[in-house]
C-alpha cells in the first residue's frame, strides 16, 4: 500500500494515544494536586524549620497516594486506568527520603551531609520518574523545572532575587517586614512555585479537554 | 547495485507482526500502552467497534499473549478489562518503528520503489 496510508495509520494510532492519555488526565491532575500541596506548604515556611519538615513528611508523600486514589476512583468511573506507574510507590520513595537524609548527616564528619536531597526535591524527582516511565513530555518538563526551582529555592537564590527586586520596588519597606531580609519572601517563592504547578496542571487541564 | 544478503534479511518489513500490525488492534495496543488498563466498554467508544468486532480482535491479542483479559463485577454490573502485558507493549514498539523505518524509506526513495512497503489492512 502507498506511503500515505501508512502515514495515516501512524497518525492515526498517535491521535489514539493522545487522546486515551487526555481521557486519564495523564498531566493535569498530578500537577494540580502537587501544586496544591506546593502553595499550601508556603506559610510553613515562614517560621519554625521542624513544622515545615514535619508537613514535607506528611502531606507530600500523602499528595501521591491522593492522585494514587483520583486515578483508582476514575477508573472504577470511565474504564480508564491509570496508566504505566506507581503512585504509591512514589509516595513511599519520597517518605523514605528524610530517612537517608538523616542516614547521610549520621556518616558525615560534622553532621551536614552535602548529599541530602531537599523535601521539594524529592516530589521533583517522584514526578520526574513517573512522567520518564510514562513517556510523558509535558510533565517530565514540568517536572524538570519545578525540580530546579525548588534547588534554587533551597540555595535561596530565588529569594535573593525576590529580595533585590522588592528592595528595588520599596527602598523602605514597612518596619515589621525588614530585617536585613524580608521575612516573607520565602512565603512568597514557596507561594508562586505553586502557583506555577497549578497553573501548568490548569494548562494542560485545558489542552486535555479540547483533545476529541 | 542491488541490496546485499543483509540488508534484504533487515527490511523493515521483518518487523511488522501480522498480529499487531492490522488497524484496530494497532489502535488497541497504542491505547492499552497509554492508560495500562481499560474497560471493554471504553475502548468500544473510543475506537467505535460493535461488541463482536472488538471481542474478535482482542481474543487475537490475548491469543499472542499481547493483552490480558480479565473480568470482574462493578456495583453489581460485570465489567471486562483489557491489560497490555509487557510482551504486547515490546510488540507495539517493534510494529511503530518498523512503521516508521518504512515510511523514512518510502520518503527517501523515488516513485518506483513505493510498490515495494507494505501497510496495515
Amino acid at each position: 500500500m502507498e506511503a500515505v496510508s501508512m502515514q495515516g495509520v501512524l497518525a492515526q494510532t498517535e491521535q489514539l494515544q493522545r487522546r486515551a492519555r487526555a481521557d486519564r488526565r495523564a498531566s493535569s491532575v498530578p500537577l494540580i494536586i502537587i501544586g496544591a500541596t506546593v502553595l499550601l506548604s508556603a506559610p510553613f515556611t515562614y517560621g519554625s524549620a521542624p513544622a515545615e519538615q514535619l508537613y514535607s513528611l506528611l502531606v507530600n508523600p500523602l499528595a501521591f497516594v491522593a492522585i494514587a486514589f483520583w486515578y483508582r476512583k476514575r477508573r472504577a468511573r470511565t474504564g480508564i486506568g491509570s496508566g504505566r506507574g506507581g503512585y504509591e510507590k512514589s509516595a513511599i520513595f519520597i517518605a523514605l527520603l528524610p530517612l537517608v537524609n538523616l542516614a547521610l548527616s549520621l556518616v558525615t564528619p560534622n553532621g551536614q551531609s552535602e548529599w541530602g536531597i531537599w523535601p521539594m526535591g524529592a516530589v521533583a524527582l517522584g514526578l520526574l520518574a513517573l512522567a520518564l516511565l510514562q513517556r510523558n513530555g509535558y510533565l517530565a518538563a514540568c517536572a524538570a523545572v519545578f525540580g530546579v526551582a525548588t534547588w534554587m529555592e533551597a540555595e535561596y537564590i530565588l529569594g535573593r532575587w525576590l529580595n533585590e527586586l522588592a528592595e528595588k520596588v520599596t527602598p523602605t519597606p514597612p518596619a515589621p517586614f525588614y530585617d536585613g531580609t524580608i521575612d516573607w519572601v520565602p512565603v512568597l517563592v514557596r507561594a508562586l512555585l505553586g502557583l506555577s504547578m497549578l497553573a501548568a496542571g490548569l494548562v494542560a487541564l485545558r489542552r486535555e479537554r479540547a483533545v476529541t | 547495485m542491488s541490496p546485499t544478503h543483509d540488508e534484504t534479511d533487515h527490511h523493515p518489513t521483518t518487523g511488522l507482526d501480522d498480529a499487531v500490525h492490522q488497524r484496530t488492534r494497532l489502535g488497541l495496543l497504542a491505547v492499552l500502552h497509554e492508560t495500562q488498563q481499560a474497560d471493554f466498554g471504553y475502548l468500544k467508544r473510543l475506537l467505535k467497534l460493535t461488541d463482536g468486532n472488538l471481542g474478535r480482535h482482542l481474543d487475537v491479542l490475548a491469543q499472542q499473549g499481547l493483552v490480558h483479559i480479565s473480568k470482574g463485577y462493578h456495583r453489581n454490573r460485570p465489567r471486562t478489562w483489557v491489560e497490555i502485558s509487557e510482551h504486547g507493549r515490546a510488540a507495539l514498539a517493534a510494529e511503530m518503528a518498523a512503521l516508521k523505518t518504512l515510511l523514512h524509506r518510502f520518503e527517501n526513495a523515488g516513485p518506483s520503489a513505493q510498490d515495494q512497503g507494505t501497510a496495515p489492512t
